[in-house]
């Protein structure tokens, strides 16, 4: 097996991969040809696999969105018999319809072994005793992450989201020497040791993490490593392109490698939809290559990345992106600044005094828009002394001002007076009065 | 050297009686205490127990930013002028109070008054060498 786990496919020459994807773009084509929505389309504009002549042609068809998808509930993009599908997942749909993804027998797989793959790149193998903290059921990251290891052969722990001591103890019990969680609850989990008095390097086996499903920077990422004394790896999915198992990061974390044999990645801009040039960032655009129950084609993602230059060193040819620096949907904006919740967590990241968890509020006082930074005082800096406190706030306030051109209010808070983030982190919360709306 | 316990709070109604509830249950006494409050929401409570550790470690459980940080007691008569005597000390001697608060000790006839400077090892010394009376910790504690 070696450095790979399928060396034929994830080192292929560039012009192999472009045979390649031709091949599997003419096939998705022909298949969404069958489901009511792109059967309605193509005939309506015209197209079909007659129209592909190479890859770049897949251009001449028009970009799915997230809409496309509710509009369609809850079959429109079915391209077989309802009863030849084995799975579904779905979102909790809190406006509007849900989105839906089916799956027959072969996506599955194709799925479990996107996500065996992306576990190899990292460093684990079958010897490894994986434990998988997230929620099951809908959430793609639970089952997803469990097939995946199971193809990989690693003994699979489904240990499920929360309950922090019974984690550690599965881990003690078990010798845990993979976990996979969403970065928040990695942080929150290492307090949980500290309480405890167990030593990760001492009395755990784990040797590696495996952090997705929630934006983060790479300080988090240096925080998750600093702290639990182990590597962790960017797991990059989304439930329109199965889940994780999309792109991953290898063992010399320089981006994550987009497996292109199982999708066609684009990168656009979102308001003119033109292609970006090469290496800049833009929204990403994916096409299913390897998907027969619900193939989609040209799916905005929302998420807002860049192809990265050069080669890896570990031999991979397929591209790498870059993290996600935030979704074109969550930015928002305060006195006509456009601001991604990203680029305050980027800053406080650096300021140790304060803890792990924020929240930013969006308020209208006095009839005018304020974002207020809420941040925990850590009790690790906590000196008892008022003016080092205040020159903290100043300091933050200015950082923060620097990055996104807006003066913030920054509120220190007591630790743990902040929401407890247990599933993705909801980081902000605009409470402002929309005029007229 | 003698402890106070310096704790973050929020400046929200409801917020001392949190801390004072962790205290009460502990049956730890409050000897001595100020509350001082920044303008921006948020201030420091500085509690004077009767014993600091076990206070500090009781409002660390339950979730607070407590610490407990060094000051120097010293003992002034109780009369006009008991306090001048003592300022005046310090500031010919150039020392700086970051923080001060004071109480009775009615049956001496005296007062204490509690003192968190910058440099609190550097009080501590000068106070010994001009002779003012310097409490032990289990003297504050006892009080």
């Amino acid at each position: 097996m070696g450095m790979y786990w399928q060396k034929d496919l994830e080192t292929m020459t560039a012009s192999q991969l472009e045979a390649h994807q031709f091949q599997k773009l003419k096939e998705t084509v022909s298949l969404a040809e069958q489901s009511p929505y792109y059967g309605g389309l193509f005939k309506k504009r015209g197209l079909g696999t007659a129209n592909l002549k190479s890859l770049e042609d897949i251009s001449l068809f028009p970009m799915t969105t997230k809409e496309d998808l509710r509009e369609n509930f809850p079959y429109g993009f079915l391209t077989m018999p309802l009863n030849n599908t084995i799975r579904l997942h779905c979102s909790s749909g809190t406006t509007g319809n849900p989105t839906v993804i089916f799956h027959n027998r072969h996506d599955l797989d194709s799925w479990a072994n996107l996500v065996a793959r992306s576990l190899f790149a990292a460093g684990a193998r079958s010897t490894d005793v994986f434990q998988n903290i997230c929620g099951y059921g809908l959430f793609t990251g639970g089952l997803g992450f469990q097939y995946g290891a199971e193809c990989l052969g690693a003994l699979t722990i489904p240990a499920g989201a929360g309950n922090s001591k019974r984690q550690i103890q599965l881990m003690q019990n078990f010798g845990t020497t993979v976990v996979h969680a969403i970065p928040s609850y990695l942080t929150r989990l290492y307090t949980v040791f500290e309480e405890l008095g167990i030593d990760i390097a001492r009395d755990t086996k784990l040797r590696l993490l495996v952090i997705g499903a929630e934006p983060h920077t790479e300080a988090q990422r240096q925080r998750i490593q600093d702290l639990f004394g182990i590597k962790a790896f960017n797991s990059f999915g989304l439930s329109e392109m199965n889940g994780p198992g999309v792109a991953f990061e290898c063992e010399y974390q320089t981006g994550l490698h987009l497996w292109e044999d199982a999708f066609f990645a684009e990168i656009i801009n979102p308001d003119t939809l033109e292609p970006v040039p090469e290496g800049e960032v833009g929204e990403l655009v994916m096409t299913t290559l390897d998907r027969q129950a619900m193939p989609l084609i040209r799916y905005r993602t929302r998420d807002l990345t860049r192809f990265l230059p050069g080669e890896c060193p570990c031999g991979r040819t397929h591209r790498r992106i870059d993290r996600i620096t935030g979704r074109t949907d969550d930015m928002f904006i305060v006195k006509g600044c456009n601001i991604f919740p990203m680029q305050v967590e980027k800053i406080l990241m650096n300021f140790p005094e304060i803890g792990h968890n924020y929240l930013i509020v969006l308020e209208t006082i006095k009839g005018v828009d304020e974002m207020l930074i809420k941040v925990e005082v850590s009790r690790d800096w906590f000196a008892g002394d008022m003016d080092v406190l205040e020159n903290l706030r100043r300091r933050v306030v200015n950082e923060i001002r620097d990055e996104v051109l807006l003066t913030p209010q920054v509120k220190l808070v007591e630790p743990g007076a902040l929401p407890k983030q247990e599933g993705k982190a909801v980081r902000v919360q605009d409470l402002r009065k929309n005029e007229g709306a | 050297m003698a402890y106070q316990v310096s704790i973050f709070l929020e400046n929200e109604p409801g917020h001392l009686e949190k801390v004072t509830t962790v205290l009460k249950k502990k049956m730890i006494n409050i000897r001595a205490m100020t509350l001082s409050s920044s303008s921006y929401g948020w201030g420091i409570l500085n509690l004077l127990l009767n014993d600091p550790q076990k206070g500090c470690d009781a409002l660390c459980e339950a979730g607070y930013s407590a610490v407990l940080r060094k000051i120097v007691v010293v003992k002034m008569p109780d009369r006009p002028g008991g306090l001048h005597d003592l300022v005046e000390y310090f500031s010919r001697a150039g020392i700086n109070i970051k923080n001060a608060y004071a109480t009775l000790v009615p049956h001496e006839g005296a007062a204490i008054l509690v003192v968190d400077a910058e440099n609190i090892e550097q009080v501590e010394k000068l106070v010994e060498e001009a002779g003012i009376t310097k409490l032990t910790p289990n003297e504050i504690y006892r009080l």
